[in-house]
């Protein structure tokens, strides 16, 4: 007789597969909110992004205009620094505006869906890392130039 | 005793009282009840959650070292507004590395991580628009004070 039990094994693939969440009512309703406002910023930033990138632009079109007339020395540079740092700061908006606008979508899949929660969750989160990402590279870039025009300026003194 | 499952080990995809194996047979699992509080995220998910947490926190950081710009500049409006928004990012930031390096309680952390989110992008979008709507009026007058001034 045997007296040892064969140990136990469960069906196969069972026990790794990850349980589907569902978040509450009460969960969806914090994130369908964030979902809003994400997807609101997005549209907001890149409609001002684009109107500040458009504006920039023209003043830097508008500043080589009036600098072509200048004699060519140092002091012409350093408004092209100041310039040129403001481009990143104009452009940063309309760079993060999409990417919030589709973690807001990606969120509120979230809310609208069943069985897909954590997918969306993913997803909103990595287009929300890509969007702060953006937005760090981008304010560096800025204060960057912003801190070498400074110096260049402070030289021509 | 299941193997797969000895007391007290974590399961972190299973319910909280797992069904464990008898001597001669195996006691089906309950259905877990609400998933949504319990959930443990996995090392791929941690990973994701955890890098969005990294740069919400260096979001925040960059919003505090503007803040203080603004400062430098005597702008105590803009340095109030860059504080606020930058608190907002860096608790959601907290929060979504606390996901990662607790457990038990993933999914409180990230509502609070997402709650915050939220607040940080209201704050945004209210100063943006508000700043937007104050731009354009200023643009508004400033060409009827032209016109006015041109046709004196």
């Amino acid at each position: 007789v045997n007296v040892h039990p064969a140990p136990y094994f469960p069906p196969a693939g069972y026990y790794p597969t990850p349980v589907a969440v569902e978040f509450s009512p009460a969960e969806n309703a914090v994130i369908g909110k964030t979902a809003r406002r994400a997807r609101i910023w997005g549209i907001v930033a890149t409609v001002i992004g684009a109107v500040s990138t458009l504006g920039v632009v023209a003043l830097v079109v508008g500043m080589e205009l009036v600098l072509a007339e200048m004699p060519r020395g140092f002091a012409s540079i350093v408004p092209r620094f100041a310039l040129a740092a403001l481009i990143p700061s104009a452009l940063v908006h309309l760079a993060a505006g999409p990417f919030y606008l589709r973690a807001g979508a990606a969120l509120q899949g979230v809310v609208d869906t069943q069985g897909d929660d954590l997918r969306y969750l993913m997803a909103a989160l990595a287009r929300m890392r890509l969007a702060f990402q953006i937005e760090v590279v981008m304010t560096l870039l800025s204060l960057g130039l912003g801190i070498a025009s400074a110096l260049v300026a402070w030289g021509a003194r | 005793m299941n193997p797969y499952t000895p007391p007290g080990a974590p399961r972190p995809y299973g319910p909280p009282h797992y069904g464990h194996a008898g001597a001669y047979g195996w006691q089906a699992p309950a259905p877990w009840p609400y998933a949504g509080t319990h959930y443990e995220f996995g090392p791929a998910e941690n990973a994701v959650i955890g890098s969005a947490g990294t740069w919400a926190r260096f979001l925040g950081i960059m919003r505090f070292v503007e803040a203080g710009l603004a400062l430098l500049n005597i702008n105590l409006i803009a340095a109030g507004i860059a504080v606020a928004v930058g608190l907002g990012f860096f608790h959601a930031g907290r929060s979504l590395d606390a996901v990662v390096k607790t457990e038990g309680h993933d999914v409180p952390h990230l509502m609070t991580a997402i709650e915050h989110l939220g607040g940080a992008l209201r704050t945004r979008t209210v100063v943006t628009a508000v700043a937007a709507a104050l731009a354009l009026l200023l643009g508004v007058l400033f060409v009827i004070v032209l016109v006015l001034t041109a046709y004196r």
